[in-house]
């Protein structure tokens, strides 16, 4: 047991964390993704390869199963934490490591040597783990006893005219650089999507945080123009995060999420420009970046390609207005919002899904970058 | 001779030079990626990071899904350090290999395909839809890397009239191979970024699907398939050295010496390839394969073949 405890205690040093980022809670989602920064501890995109699940915010009555759900596929020794107050994140991570490292209470029931392996049911919250089972149409199986109690799949058509088994999958709401709240159910042919329904969890649609000068603006606050492209820049830049991490580039993906940090946390002008201009040096003449994105996207709008290019763009025009000091006016147009409703991006993600590959659907989803914590049009999605 | 079977007690050192080569690539590629992410990046932090993912792999449990195909899983996810461990019995280090095989060449050959074959068992073995979807990712990559990287080390084996990767490094003795068959030489190294799938072709791993082939791994699972990966990259870095860089020849400096730096600059140059780009998507990339890549390689042979007859 004393190498055991040892070794308990060398893990818990870095601890690798699950992020679950619940509706309406951005400033909790980038505390926690600072705090992890600061301390060299990182994100991971699955269950299995996590020891910590943080939930970023309060969670939803509908989002509760689902977390629960990733949280028994994560093995022992784990832990759980709420980071539900940004100022606090420091000593919830704290806490965390205090937890995983005790070796008095015990990593946790289950652990070890009574249970060196652990099973998880069949469907999860982050729906990566469909293991055959619930998510299977079910065919007549003709009382043949299928392996595991599992039912067989049931066929379509596909698009070469071939009948095809056909498999019912999920992507979110619990899934790494994804929208907090979305989740999208699938109908797969091996990697192709052959359907694709919307359904969002857990909104209360409080207004996203992005928006949030223009609404003080609005609602008749004192905001300036500066502070506006602060956030629009920080804005952005986090959708550009996220779509780089989708796209396999974790250091473009890393360097864009420092930088929208620093500026929210009042990077200076000069500083901000030079460290934009490396990024957008590195990322915009990026032709391998280029190649993985063009021609992948919403049908009838821009590509994934031509969307981070006219990121970069807003970025930049944003960290040149850094110090404008004019207020905002209260009626700013709210057609120039950072993050719109997102129920028309919803629908088109619906339509433009249907025939792609899994992995474009994923560029294509960080591509629209769409934020629940708009109001939801309910006509624009999953009406039909 | 320029390269001697070793006495039999190499058969320890090769692995541990093979995982301490390994351990130097993680660590710098890790150094790399927080200094850009501005996250702790200092070198002892950096090493404190490995140690503590270490450890975690060795104590967390392993995980068992519904309905698995275990015997596969498990296979898929061992043999792939076996087999580049087992890679490098050829791969001379300085004047001496575990075994100078006259059929080297063919033999790492036979071992790099190993993976490909295991990394789809490992995708398959947990009935698992997103890890299922990573190992049809490596069989289509493998089909984009694996003829370039025949093609490759057939040039090679031709300029040097023999399999032997002793009889290769000899004849680089005035020029070596990576001068007059650059395009070769390329070919193998992303042949390399290829069979480790390792960024930028980790589409089978991608994060896309979440992990893909990694995306059920818990613990000692997970360690054993994270580190063959990195020792599969290993050992490629090493095996381009005797086959294009002239192995441990050069001046000055004795051959063991030879061997190390240029092992690590080849490692080197892999992992800043990881971090120049994003994941190359297979529907992109194997278009270029088929229709770029393996015509210049052939191409490649066929001047290999003229040079050697005109000689």
């Amino acid at each position: 047991m004393g190498v055991t405890m040892r070794l308990v205690g060398l893990a818990a040093r870095r601890p690798r964390v699950l992020m679950a980022a619940m509706p309406g809670a951005t400033e909790c989602r980038l505390a926690l993704e600072a705090g992890l920064r600061r301390r060299g501890w990182a994100a991971v995109p699955s269950p299995a390869a996590a020891d910590v699940v943080a939930a970023c915010g309060q969670v939803p009555p509908d989002l509760a199963g689902p977390l629960a759900q990733v949280w028994s596929e994560v093995p022992e020794p784990k832990a759980y934490i709420v980071c539900a107050d940004p100022p606090s994140v420091e000593a919830d991570l704290d806490r965390v490591a205090g937890r995983l490292a005790d070796p008095a209470g015990g990593p946790g029931p289950g652990w070890a040597a009574s249970q060196p392996e652990y099973a998880c049911s069949q469907d999860d919250g982050m729906g990566m783990g469909v293991h055959g089972g619930s998510g299977h149409g079910v065919d007549g199986d003709g009382g043949m006893e299928m392996p595991a109690g599992l039912a067989m799949a049931d066929r379509g058509a596909d698009r070469d005219g071939l009948k095809l088994d056909q498999l019912h999958a999920g992507l979110g709401p619990f899934l790494a650089d994804w929208p907090a709240g979305l989740v999208l159910h699938l109908v797969m042919q091996g990697d192709i999507v052959q359907e694709a329904t919307v359904e969002t969890l857990g909104a209360t649609p409080v207004g996203s945080f992005w928006n949030e000068p223009w609404r003080q603006a609005a609602a008749g606050g004192e905001v300036t123009a500066g502070m506006a492209a602060r956030r629009l820049a920080a804005c952005r830049l986090d959708g550009l995060g996220r779509l780089l991490a989708v796209a396999g580039w974790p250091d473009a993906a890393g360097a864009a999420r420092w930088l929208r940090d620093e500026l929210l946390a009042g990077l200076p002008t000069t500083d901000a420009a030079r460290r934009f201009g490396r990024l957008e040096r590195r990322v915009g003449r990026s032709r391998a970046l280029q190649w993985a994105t063009a021609g992948v996207g919403v049908i009838g709008g821009p590509d994934v390609a031509a969307r981070y290019q006219g990121w970069l763009a807003d970025i930049a025009e944003a960290v040149a207005a850094l110090d404008d000091q004019t207020p905002l006016p209260g009626s700013a147009l709210v057609r120039s919002l950072p993050v719109p409703a997102p129920g028309e991006l919803l629908a088109a993600l619906e339509r433009a899904a249907v025939g792609a590959e899994i992995g474009a659907v994923r560029l294509m989803v960080a591509g629209v970058d769409v934020d629940l914590d708009e109001a939801v049009d309910p006509a624009g999605v999953g009406g039909g | 001779m320029v390269v001697e079977t070793a006495p039999l007690w190499a058969v320890l050192v090769a692995p541990a030079l093979l995982t301490a080569l390994a351990g130097v690539g993680t660590w710098a590629d890790r150094l790399v990626e927080a200094r850009a992410a501005g996250a702790a990046s200092r070198p002892e932090a950096v090493l404190t990071g490995m140690v503590s993912d270490a450890a975690r792999l060795l104590v967390a449990q392993r995980r068992a899904t519904l309905a698995p195909d275990r015997l596969m899983w498990r296979l898929g996810v061992v043999v792939v350090p076996v087999a580049a461990v087992l890679a490098v019995v050829v791969v001379p280090f300085g004047r001496w290999a575990v075994d100078d095989l006259g059929v080297g060449v063919v033999w790492f050959n036979a071992m790099e395909i190993l993976t490909w074959a295991a990394l789809w068992a490992a995708g398959w073995g947990p009935n698992s839809f997103w890890s299922l979807i990573g190992g049809y990712r490596m069989v289509v990559q493998g089909l984009a890397y694996e003829l370039p990287h025949m093609f490759a080390l057939i040039g090679v084996a031709t300029a040097a009239g023999s399999l032997q990767v002793g009889t290769i490094v000899a004849h680089q003795r005035h020029l070596w191979f990576a001068v007059w068959m650059p395009l070769g030489f390329v070919a193998y190294l992303l042949s390399v970024l290829g069979f480790s799938f390792t960024k930028p072709f980790d589409q089978p791993a991608g994060a896309d699907l979440s992990g893909g082939v990694l995306v059920e791994a818990a613990g000692a699972d997970r360690l054993v398939i994270a580190a063959g990966r990195w020792l599969l990259l290993a050992a490629g870095a090493a095996m381009a050295v005797p086959l294009f860089l002239g192995g441990g020849l050069g001046p000055g400096l004795p051959a063991w010496a030879w061997s190390t730096l240029k092992s690590l600059a080849v490692l080197g140059v892999l992992v800043a390839a990881r971090h120049r780009m994003p994941t190359i998507r297979l529907q992109r990339w194997v278009p270029v394969a088929w229709l770029v890549l393996i015509p210049l390689t052939i191409v490649q042979v066929l001047v290999a073949a003229l040079v050697v007859l005109a000689r």
